[in-house]
């Protein structure tokens, strides 16, 4: 290897700033996609050249090792081309080579290369006192502005001197000393003077941990540093690492102010999120998911809410994305950056940013996944007792020998596997993406399957002298579900398998059909009947009574950015989203009756929804005074949402098994057509004014035009915010050993909701092709409902970075709420609209971070969340005036659904969630009365509710650990859920017919003990499990839960093992719910049937939450 | 650079123009018509074809007798409000599942889901179609028959409502009150009389200005806008009314009882009176009964009906039921009973003999010849003596079910209900306390024979209207119908006097608590099924 001269100087290179620029902007993509267990040096490097530059050399770099380089372009400037000859050289080696005697030098990370000045310790320092001279020159902004006040001083001397309004200094200096040149809010920067007499300096504005900018509103990147509220980012490869089909629930535990919780719908099932609490009584609680800036359509169908429902549940639309497109996430838990969204925001923002193409080599990443799938939590069998003959229910003599009959055997031991491809390619200019993914998945209710394809491209190009960037991409989504399966009674194999007698033999019901020579073909065997809980065969529900929905999702995005000159530039986007859902019912020959005719039932129902977003965004980015720095964005928005949905079907009329219309009973059948049309229009803006990159004022304004806004009182809505940040760790100069970083931020904001389509313009809706009355009284002055949340938080940064801590306290007002109480039938009408109701919502979400080596060779990195929230319900209805008749009317709770011995009841002064149950009997003392007679318990004969508690928790906690050394790495995530209770029908119907452990432990001990009583077993658990949900009191249980909820270990084979013929591999094996540290809930409490605000905390044989083990091979080729 | 001018290209001619899309700003025009519910009719549509008058009268008369609404199981509406109630309570039929464990209303256990769905359907579905016939036709002096069809048809409805719960929020509905008061059961009745009178007059005035006028006949199930026809129906409504009140109030009962039949149009008197409900314009009606029994399998003969058709070797016996699939025999399943095994009470019983396209009778001339006949014996001027009235109204009932000739079975003065028992499970057995009274009239028996001999044969022919018989038992005692197995109201009703009333709906306590504290007050006892009625007041 041979040196060049050393030279020095700050001549920017025009040629390649383009490249630089997009070599940044590619880096800061690259920095979230990264697989985050790659740890020690062992890739190498071959290339030989004469003067090569050193992008060149990055560039061969990236494309050999496939890791990524990550450069400030201004500490490019003025570096020398090298000569070099490696063969084989590890990357260390050669980097450390060709940065040799360069002002810089390199750290690497997570297969990152960061570029970074070199530290002071290694600086350049002149052999021999050499005479001083009089350097001149100018400092400046990376933009070119001039500083004035900069210090330049020289390096480990006494001199130093300020620039002038020009930007200029002079100052006396040895010609091999070192100048160094420092501005409050800029990277210090040294200079070697090498003799020279004019040296201009540009200096680059200080970043916190190397440039850390994240995904904001809109696509809009920002800085972190300059946020006035709570972003929190996640790596593609943190919510992959223990792959779900359905990305989200990798966001468990790993996000602060975050409540998640997964549809016990089994593989591909929703998911809940709500973000600091819950904000409206009657609206949507869930958060929005926003890809690449634009908004996904709420694609959530109805679920459960009722004892009755659950079979044929189906996957939310985030569930359709290919989890490897994901380059990261970025969670705004707050609605301030949110307000730029309109009325869907108000519940906060996951933003997903997809991968793009990065130019270089063809890369070529080929992964699989594959998870095999168990039931986590279960309630308790017994075994031990018996059946009478022909009795459904366990109450009969205890058996010789307990039985062998184990409800777990039902279950299958699921599977999930992912195959995924992703290929990267392209030059300076124009760089394309390409991914397929196919998921192949079974659950542990047997046929219970999930499909999903997964195709998209995308190319994004650089035009016009790289005025002109276009970014284009399409993709296509396909999703096959059969037999989702979530709580409920009806075609839920689980209540006979649960329940069935201990004294018959389960082995003649799974052949489930038998010939019938009258009708001959084979109908199901079940002589048991229905027990009034709509049982099937179990055997019979899962292979001849079938759910399958077919989904086809086409999303296409063009988006281009046009650089007006350095300081504007103007974006449009445009995304079309189309989703067709077919869903199929089929009901064999002999399905229960409540169901289908004896010749069976079949129903199909399609959706399509179809939505268009459009914006216009022109950002600016001007330095207004040497301090003073804009950053705005001016742009208008469209979003068009078309829905049509319709079913037909019903029973069969007269050939069995034939699923088709033709064959529908026609006088009887069901036709069912929904549509609307929503659109909204805004126009939006944000300013950030950043003083000396230290403190930043934040302004948003949207304005709304809704079309369900018509006839209120309102024809738009205004949101605006405002937030303020400052960095007092550089305002006050706090830096130190201990403390490297201070932000305080605030913010505050406003965000509306326009009320539900359709609700002001009284119509009739037709049943049977006559209309009829209209169930609600016709809305008139309604109002949209508001939001008025205020944050505070403090990010802190200690241990050069080390360790961190961010806290943000927040609380919101959600007042005017659109609210729909029910009104007596005596009025003539089931409920009505009007602007009531009011809900506070405030807590605290912190997150604490620690990265760092804690032992030769052993890297741990830490981060703990906790996420606290408070609920209130201000007001209901108060003091309402009706128009009509002047009355004045009161509501101050409000029932929102329930079991009969559950119930959710919204209460002024209670909280969103607050769960009410059923009681026994009690005597004067409040104890549970007992007959003496009779020795027998009783229901509460007044159906008095008493609270048992709230859905909710009182606090999540999640901790997770990251350990590398060498090519090994282990991680594992601990999730808590502290305080919030649930109610378990399961346990009670287990109860009542005797299949429960507990049922057999109180037959062993001679009964249960009530207020000094023994009673008898039988006769007490026919009470308390009896009707058809028990007495709710008797099965309250504490959601409290504490888990390991993901745990991986990882190795990385290095490209030399392989003779660098592919990249490397990776090899994982991972988990998921592995193990309850605590949990005393028969069910598992974070598992719910309904991902909606209520039907929560409630288990009516929900299918268990799934504990996957599995492993995963990524190869880069 | 082709590549690059292709994507110019694009960004020209695709690009661009969505851009624009973008900067329509105020294109807001369209918003009404987005925010207007394209599945649903407007307020200006419905002025079409007079549909605003029109079509809710056929609202009204699908959920008397609540027939499908809902997708998918609106067969479960019929089978709460009428089938787990009035035909259970009147011994008609027994229920053959095992509902909440089999600890429901069917044997005193008050399911709060079951029994207040009488009252939704009446109040959410009857009342709000007859409110907006009101609101269309007040003032206008020409709509007025329209309005007293409407009057007919809800005096129909909340008659059977406040059967079942007693007061009622009835006279001041719909004056835009969000908390309505109840009125007692005797102002609801006594506005039943003044409503049906006023119907008749105008109806028959509007029959005789414009003979052969009929202004509903598309929107009319029952009568295909009849309005003749609808007379007859009110003056056999206001008897039947009438005869409720023989025990409270017997003057105004004479009085009421004594108009209807002396009326010109008077009450049925043949089979092609009765008011049936079908499918016709185009609205299918699919018997619920039939799906109750046949699909859900929740539904079988009643122990009563087998003890009295049998004992009497009744002839319309096959008309009503079907022999069971296991041994042939008719077996009726007694109310009140604990299922533990469905199929123990289903393949062992005998199913109802309905097809999809029976039509739901509302009113039969068979009943109103019983009424009369009751009416003889209580010395009302009611067109004829109480015995003929009793023997043409069992021929009208054979005549119904197309039984052939009743002139053997009314001379039958030996055949008495039959002892039961059930082919499932013993302990459910009835030996004593059957029904004794025989067929054939005896002009010398005491006046309480002769009642309970033309109640019962009033029964029979009721079938399978259930909630009709079941008031007529309250009323009379009559038929003597078998008392519940098991007792499960916790003291709240007796098992000898049987349910005499529904509690009022939870509903009502959440969403109108003051109107419905005024309801309770109104009752003679606590609100709970044991509690008589007003007009229940047989000494």
């Amino acid at each position: 290897m041979q040196k060049t001269a050393f030279c020095s100087g700050n001549v920017v290179q025009s040629s390649s700033k383009i490249l630089l620029v997009m070599k940044l902007t590619l880096s800061l993509l690259i920095v979230g996609m990264l697989s985050a267990n790659a740890r020690g040096i062992s890739q190498t490097v071959t290339f030989s050249g004469r003067n090569v530059t050193l992008d060149k050399l990055f560039d061969v770099i990236e494309s050999q090792t496939g890791y990524s380089i990550f450069a400030n372009k201004t500490l490019l400037q003025g570096i020398r081309p090298v000569t070099v000859a490696a063969r084989n050289m590890p990357i260390r080696d050669f980097l450390t080579a060709i940065l040799k005697d360069q002002p810089i030098d390199f750290v690497i990370e997570n297969r990152t290369i960061f570029i970074r000045e070199k530290s002071p310790a290694v600086a350049m320092v002149a052999d021999l006192p050499p005479p001083p001279i009089t350097v001149t020159g100018t400092v400046t902004g990376p933009e070119g502005q001039p500083l004035q006040g900069a210090t330049v001083m020289i390096k480990g001397g006494h001199a130093s001197t300020s620039t002038d309004e020009k930007g200029r200094f002079t100052i006396e200096a040895g010609a091999g000393a070192t100048l160094r040149i420092s501005f409050v809010g800029y990277q210090t920067l040294d200079i070697p003077v090498k003799g020279r007499a004019t040296i201009d300096i540009v200096l680059q504005r200080t970043l916190s941990e190397l440039n850390q900018v994240v995904v904001t509103a809109l696509g809009i990147r920002r800085q972190t540093k300059a946020l006035t509220y709570n972003v929190q980012e996640v790596g593609g490869d943190e919510v992959n690492k223990v792959k779900d089909a359905n990305f989200i629930n990798g966001l468990t535990g790993k996000v602060a102010g975050v409540t998640i919780n997964s549809a016990s719908a089994g593989i591909g099932g929703s998911v809940r999120v709500v973000m600091r609490g819950e904000k409206s009584l009657t609206g949507n609680n869930n958060a929005l998911y926003v890809v690449d800036g634009i908004p996904l359509p709420n694609l959530t169908t109805n679920q459960a809410a009722d004892i009755f429902s659950g079979a044929g549940a189906t996957g939310d639309g985030i569930s359709n994305l290919n989890p490897d497109d994901i380059a990261s996430i970025s969670v705004l838990t707050g609605p301030a950056a949110a307000a730029l969204y309109g009325n869907q925001a108000a519940n906060g923002v996951i933003l997903v940013t997809t991968k793009k193409g990065i130019a270089g080599r063809l890369s070529v990443n080929v992964t699989n996944n594959t998870n095999f799938l168990s039931p986590f939590v279960l309630p308790q069998f017994e075994n031990q007792y018996g059946s009478d003959q022909g009795d459904f229910s366990s109450w009969g003599d205890k058996l010789q020998k307990p039985t062998s009959y184990d409800p777990k055997d039902f279950f299958n031991t699921g599977y999930n596997a992912t195959e995924a491809i992703d290929v990267s390619t392209g030059s300076d200019k124009d760089q394309t993406y390409l991914s397929a993914a196919r998921v192949d998945a079974g659950g542990i209710i047997p046929n219970n399957t999930l499909t999903r394809n997964n195709f998209s491209i995308r190319n994004t190009s650089s035009l016009l002298d790289g005025r002109l960037t276009l970014d284009l991409g399409a993709a296509y989504i396909n999703v096959g579900e059969q037999n989702m399966l979530s709580q409920g009674q009806y075609f839920n194999p689980l209540i006979p398998i649960y329940l069935f007698p201990r004294g018959d033999n389960i082995e003649k019901y799974k052949v489930y059909e038998r010939y019938d020579a009258t009708r001959n073909f084979k109908t199901q065997f079940w002589p048991y009947g229905d027990e009034g809980f709509q049982m099937q065969n179990p055997y019979w529900i899962i292979n001849r009574d079938f759910f399958i929905n077919n989904k086809d999702r086409y999303l296409l995005t063009a988006a281009a950015k046009y650089n007006i000159n350095s300081w504007i530039n103007i974006t449009g986007r445009v995304k079309l989203d189309d989703n067709t859902t077919i869903g199929e019912k089929k009901y064999y020959a002999s399905t229960a009756g409540l169901f289908a005719s004896p010749a069976g039932a079949y129903y199909r129902a399609t959706a399509i929804t179809k939505q268009t977003y459009a914006d216009i965004l022109v950002n600016i980015d001007k330095t207004l005074t040497r301090s003073l720095r804009l950053t705005a964005n001016v742009g208008s928005s469209y979003l068009d949402t078309k829905y049509n949905a319709d079913s037909y079907g019903g029973n069969l009329l007269s050939v069995p098994n034939l699923f088709s219309f033709t064959n529908v009973n026609q006088t009887q059948a069901t036709v069912m057509q929904d549509s609307y049309h929503d659109q909204s229009q805004a126009v939006f803006g944000t300013a950030e004014l950043s003083w000396r990159n230290m403190a930043f004022l934040d302004l948003t304004g949207r304005n709304d035009w809704s079309s369900a806004l018509v006839n209120t009182t309102a024809s738009s809505i205004f949101y605006p915010s405002v937030g303020a940040s400052a960095v007092l760790s550089d305002l006050l100069h706090m830096h130190s050993q201990t403390l490297s970083f201070l932000k305080v931020r605030g913010s505050y904001s406003e965000v509306g909701n326009p009320p539900q389509r359709f609700i002001t313009i009284e119509s009739y809706p037709i049943q049977g092709g006559f209309p009829v009355t209209s169930s609600y009284l016709p809305a008139t002055g309604l109002q949209p409902e508001r939001t008025k949340s205020t944050e505070a938080g403090v990010n802190m940064k200690f241990f050069r970075n080390h360790l961190s801590l961010d806290v943000t306290a927040y609380q919101s007002n959600t007042y005017n709420q659109l609210f729909n109480p029910v009104l007596a039938p005596s009025t003539g009408y089931s409920s009505f609209y009007i602007n009531a109701g009011q809900v506070t919502n405030k807590g605290i979400e912190a997150a604490l971070g620690f990265n760092g080596r804690i032992a030769r060779g052993l890297d741990w990195s830490s981060t703990a969340t906790f996420t606290l929230n408070r609920n209130k319900i201000v007001k209901l209805l108060t003091n309402y005036n009706d128009h009509g008749t002047g009355q004045t009317v009161t509501v101050d709770s409000l029932s929102v659904g329930g079991t009969g011995s559950y119930m959710m009841s919204l209460v002024r002064g209670g909280s969103i969630g607050d769960i009410y149950v059923t009681t026994l009997e009690t005597d004067e003392h409040g104890h549970i009365f007992v007959d003496a007679a009779s020795k027998t318990v009783l229901a509460d004969p007044n159906n008095t509710y008493v609270k048992a508690g709230n859905a909710n928790p009182r606090y999540n906690i999640g901790f997770r650990n990251s350990f590398t050394y060498r090519n090994f790495n282990f991680s594992f995530l601990v999730a808590a859920r502290i305080g919030g209770v649930g109610v378990s029908v399961t346990q009670a119907i287990m109860d009542r017919f005797g299949v429960s452990k507990t049922s057999a432990d109180a037959r062993n001990a001679g009964g249960v003990k009530v207020n000094g009583y023994l009673i008898p077993a039988q006769p007490y658990y026919q009470v308390v499990g009896g009707g058809v949900a028990g007495i709710g009191s008797m099965y309250v249980y504490s959601a409290t839960n504490v888990r390991l909820g993901e745990a991986s270990l990882a190795y990385d084979i290095p490209a030399s093992v392989f003779r660098n013929k592919i990249q490397g591999v990776t090899l994982a094996l991972t988990g998921r719910n592995l193990f309850m540290f605590y949990n005393k809930a028969p069910f598992d409490p974070e598992s719910t049937a309904n991902t909606d605000t209520y039907w929560q905390g409630i288990d009516y044989f929900m299918q268990p939450s799934l504990r996957s083990v599995g492993f995963s091979v990524k190869v880069k080729l | 650079m082709i590549m690059e001018t292709n994507k110019w290209k694009f960004f020209r001619k695709s690009l661009l123009p969505g851009l624009a899309l973008v900067l329509c700003f105020g294109c807001t025009k369209n918003f009404r018509e987005y925010n207007t519910n394209p599945n649903a009719a407007t307020d200006a549509q419905l002025q079409y074809d007079n549909l605003a008058t029109g079509v809710f009268f056929s609202q009204m008369e699908q959920n008397i007798f609540p027939t499908a609404q809902e997708p998918a199981f609106g067969d479960e509406m019929y089978q709460i409000v009428q089938n787990l109630c009035g035909d259970v309570y009147s011994g008609y039929m027994g229920a053959s599942n095992n509902w909440f464990g089999g600890v429901n209303s069917t044997n005193y256990a008050m399911t709060p889901s079951w029994y207040g769905q009488a009252f939704n359907r009446a109040f959410l579905s009857v009342m709000p179609a007859w409110l907006s016939i009101r609101k269309k036709t007040t003032g206008n002096p020409a709509m007025q028959h329209i309005y007293a069809l409407a009057q007919i048809i809800k005096v129909e409805s909340i008659s059977r409502t406040t059967d079942m719960y007693g007061p009622l929020p009835y006279t001041q509905f719909g004056s835009g009150s969000l908390s309505t008061p109840y009125d007692p059961q005797s102002t609801i009745y006594y506005s039943f009389f003044t409503d049906l009178d006023s119907a008749i007059a105008t109806l028959t005035s509007y029959v005789q200005n414009n003979p052969g006028s009929m202004p509903l006949a598309n929107y009319d199930l029952i009568y295909g806008g009849d309005y003749t026809k609808w007379i007859k129906f009110a003056n056999s409504l206001k008897l039947r009314l009438a005869m409720r009140l023989a025990y409270v109030d017997p003057a105004k009962a004479q009085q009421y009882a004594e108009a209807a039949v002396a009326n010109s149009y008077g009450v049925f008197t043949t089979d092609a009176d009765d008011a049936l409900l079908a499918s016709a314009d185009g609205i299918n009606i699919h018997n619920p009964l039939q799906i109750i029994c046949y699909n859900f399998g929740d539904v079988r003969m009643g122990a009563n009906m087998e003890s009295f058709l049998t004992g009497y070797k009744d002839p319309r016996l096959p008309f009503l039921f079907n022999p069971a699939v296991t041994d042939g025999k008719y077996h009726g399943i007694r109310n009140g009973i604990t299922i533990t095994n469905k199929s123990l009470y289903t393949d062992p019983f005998s199913t109802l003999n309905v097809q999809p396209t029976t039509p739901i009778r509302w009113m039969s001339a068979a009943e109103m010849y019983f009424l009369r006949a009751e009416g003889a014996i209580r010395g009302w001027n009611m067109g004829g003596s109480a015995q003929s009235l009793y023997e043409t109204g069992i021929q009208t009932s054979f005549n119904q079910w197309g039984a052939g000739s009743a002139a053997n079975y009314i001379l039958d003065s030996t055949d008495k209900a039959a002892p039961y028992s059930d082919p499932s499970v013993n302990s459910n057995n009835m030996t004593t306390g059957l029904s004794t009274i025989t067929i054939h009239w005896k002009a010398t028996d005491p006046m309480e024979t002769q009642l309970e001999r033309i109640i019962t044969q009033k029964w029979i022919a009721t079938y399978p209207d259930g909630q009709e018989a079941w008031s007529e038992f309250r009323r009379t005692r009559y038929p003597k119908i078998f008392p519940v197995a098991i007792n499960n109201s916790a003291g709240l009703i007796n098992t000898t006097t049987q349910i005499r009333r529904l509690p009022f709906p939870l509903t009502e306590y959440q969403s109108n608590a003051a109107g419905v504290a005024t309801g309770v007050s109104e009752l003679k006892g606590g609100d709970n099924g044991g509690t008589k009625l007003w007009w229940d007041a047989k000494p």
